[in-house]
């Protein structure tokens, strides 16, 4: 996974690329925007970490200037701006996610993760959690190498949640998801889908968890070592 | 503001009252010496008149006798009659010729000044040298003794008989004018007063009106307004100033945080993070604070409550979880529309769901009820906030336990901000059956049933 890292603090950018290094990713680094152009042009990245508040310009004319010539690239912007009208104006302009400073290192890695399992995004086929991994070409899951059989619902759903793994999916989001099955509402309901897929989850000995936020939906985490 | 306040009411009706009064007092004099000269006039041709009555009534008896007939509904007056050497011939009453002063001594009397006795002062009166058949003797005649103060006591009521009915409706209604047109000039300064009033640290942007006033308090006001500009202009300095130190203070908060996480899991490096963190939400909470105090919510916005409370949810749940916590959103599923700033109403539930999340203790859960009130309840299932640190919760930097405080003191205070600005109230009491519920009410969307 190539990542490019566009911050002018020199002492920011060298720790969070150490960080990111030490993940799994390969970092490059710009301090300026001019330079952003020639980088992204340079080379293909899989993803983008974008300081808003560059010395020689907007970080914000970047975002635009790539989005206009059709990049998609996924940009996660990086601020300490956080005014509601910063953040609005950054999404609208095309970026991915927004990270407020400070910021610990395992969000950033954990929003840059689920920015690349989203479709067409590089981990978009493979999607990972634990010792659970989901094809999602192939909609095979495994568990720590062993395949699990799931039905098509619960499989649906594990990858919902698995795009999102560390967050909350609404369960209106998961209730879509579920949408086009053709079968009776009562047994397409997402807390009886749910319900059967924890079980088989729980059985085959999976390190993740899938936590109910009662009144708004679901969170898939791994489990802390721990307990 | 030195010494008493006066009313301006008062002063004008004092001074118009006091002038008026003056007017009076002179118009009166002058009506008074005017009819006094007149009386003058009138008492002379009386004079006369009893002088030719006595003239007239003059009968000389036998023996050269003078008597004096005189009409029987005749004035009452005095008189006396003398030859010409001064000696009393006959008079209307035994004191009679005290009255009538002037006679021997006056000009034109035609006394031959062989008359001893000395003059008397007594009352104005008249004489005439009358030709008798018994030669001439002089008439002397003199108002009767109570004519005189009659007549000034007739002058007096007759001015104020003219004076009053003209002037004292005039000087009411001049009064009454001059109180009602202060009144009606100064009434527009208690609706600048009630201006006044409203204006306060977080609504600096409002100004004085001058519409309506008269002309000589546009320069105070417009002095007002000048003073509210500058303070305002002092107010957004200082908010600025709060705003930049916050964002300026990220960066450099996002290297610590990065160097230390490079820094691995060891037991310093762990603990160094959790400051980090901490010192990163007061900074959040700093910027917070700046921008609230400039938040005035628009008479049209209006937020979902409901669904407010779901992103609230949304967003704190992975950090519950991680703490072996629940946060869960419950009470009725429908939107509850509120008339207030989505942004800062999220930022309030979200402080509230926070302080939640860090009291309720592992294994139990953070409930976010959302009744259509409308108001958001949190509670926990922590110890609860005892009843006399209600109060102190909401004030800024203010934490229950300073030894173990987690950067969250202006949480609360924050809400209650948020709460203030909406019209709204924060309370804070006991759940039931244990644990703090917090309260944010909020009015209802304009319009809305």
């Amino acid at each position: 996974m190539r990542l490019l890292l566009i911050e002018d603090n020199e002492r920011l950018a060298a720790a969070v690329a150490e960080h990111l290094k030490a993940a799994g990713f390969a970092v490059d680094r710009v301090g300026l925007a001019a330079e952003a152009p020639a980088a992204l042009a340079a080379a293909r990245y899989d993803a983008v970490v974008l300081d808003l508040g560059l010395p020689d310009g907007d970080g914000m004319k970047i975002l635009e200037s790539a989005r206009s010539r059709g990049d998609g690239t996924p940009i996660l912007i990086l601020t300490a701006r956080d005014g509601l009208e910063d953040r609005i104006s950054g999404l609208n302009a095309g970026a991915d996610d927004y990270l407020l400073k400070p910021f610990a290192m395992g969000e950033l890695v954990a929003r840059l993760k689920a920015l690349l399992r989203r479709p067409g995004a590089a981990l978009g086929s493979m999607l990972e959690a634990g010792n659970l991994s989901l094809d999602t070409v192939n909609r095979a899951v495994e568990v720590a190498g062993r395949p699990l059989l799931l039905g098509r619902r619960e499989l649906a759903l594990l990858e919902l949640l698995l795009r999102r793994a560390g967050r909350v999916v609404a369960k209106g989001a998961l209730e879509e998801g579920l949408y086009g099955f053709d079968e009776p509402a009562s047994a397409n309901s997402v807390e009886t889908q749910m319900s059967r897929l924890r079980k088989k989850l729980e059985a085959a000995g999976v390190t993740v968890a899938i936590h109910t936020v009662r009144g708004v939906g679901y969170l898939l985490t791994e489990r802390r070592p721990t307990s | 503001m030195s010494g008493q306040a006066t009313s301006l009411q008062q002063r004008l009706a004092w001074r118009l009252g006091l002038l008026f009064l003056v007017i009076f007092i002179a118009a009166s004099l002058m009506l008074f010496f005017r009819y006094r000269s007149d009386e003058d006039e009138l008492a002379a041709d009386r004079l006369l008149q009893f002088i030719r009555e006595v003239t007239a009534g003059l009968v000389v008896g036998p023996g050269g006798h003078l008597r004096v007939d005189l009409p029987p509904d005749h004035e009452p007056f005095e008189f006396v009659v003398r030859d010409t050497n001064g000696a009393v011939l006959v008079s209307s009453s035994p004191g009679a010729e005290a009255h009538t002063t002037d006679g021997p001594d006056a000009p034109g009397s035609g006394t031959n000044g062989q008359d001893a006795a000395p003059p008397q002062q007594t009352l104005t009166g008249a004489f005439a040298r009358v030709e008798t058949t018994a030669g001439p003797v002089m008439v002397e005649v003199a108002e009767a003794e109570s004519a005189n103060s009659e007549e000034m006591r007739r002058a007096g009521q007759e001015s104020l008989e003219d004076v009053v009915p003209i002037l004292v409706p005039f000087i009411l209604a001049a009064l009454v004018i001059g109180v009602y047109t202060i009144r009606k000039s100064l009434a527009p300064l208690a609706a600048v007063a009630r201006q006044a009033a409203a204006i306060t640290p977080s609504e600096t942007h409002h100004r004085l009106t001058q519409k309506g006033l008269p002309r000589e308090l546009e320069p105070l006001v417009a002095a007002v307004n000048g003073a509210l500009d500058r303070l305002d202009e002092g107010f957004r300095r200082q908010r600025e100033f709060t705003a930049d130190a916050a964002h300026e203070l990220r960066t450099p908060l996002a290297i610590l945080g990065a160097h230390l996480e490079n820094l691995g899991d060891g037991g310093a490096a762990a603990t160094l993070r959790e400051d980090v963190a901490r010192m990163g939400r007061l900074v959040g909470q700093l910027l917070s604070v700046a921008q609230l105090e400039a938040l005035a919510v628009a008479p049209d916005e209006a937020a979902d409550l409901q669904a407010l409370a779901r992103d609230v949810a949304e967003s704190m749940a992975p950090l519950a979880v991680q703490q072996g916590k629940e946060i869960a959103v419950v009470g009725v599923d429908a939107p509850i529309r509120v008339h207030g700033n989505g942004e800062s109403l999220r930022q309030a539930i979200r402080n509230l769901a926070e302080n939640a999340v860090q009291h309720t203790p592992e294994g139990t859960s953070v409930e976010i009820e959302v009744t259509a009130e409308p108001a958001v309840h949190v509670r926990d299932h922590g110890p609860g906030v005892p009843a006399e640190m209600r109060e102190r919760v909401t004030q800024r930097f203010w934490r229950a336990d300073r030894s173990n405080g987690d950067g969250a003191g202006l949480g609360l205070a924050i809400v209650k901000r948020i709460a203030d600005a909406h019209g709204g109230r924060f309370e804070i009491d006991d759940a039931p059956g244990g644990g703090a519920r917090f309260t944010l009410r909020l009015p209802r969307e304009h319009g809305s049933p």
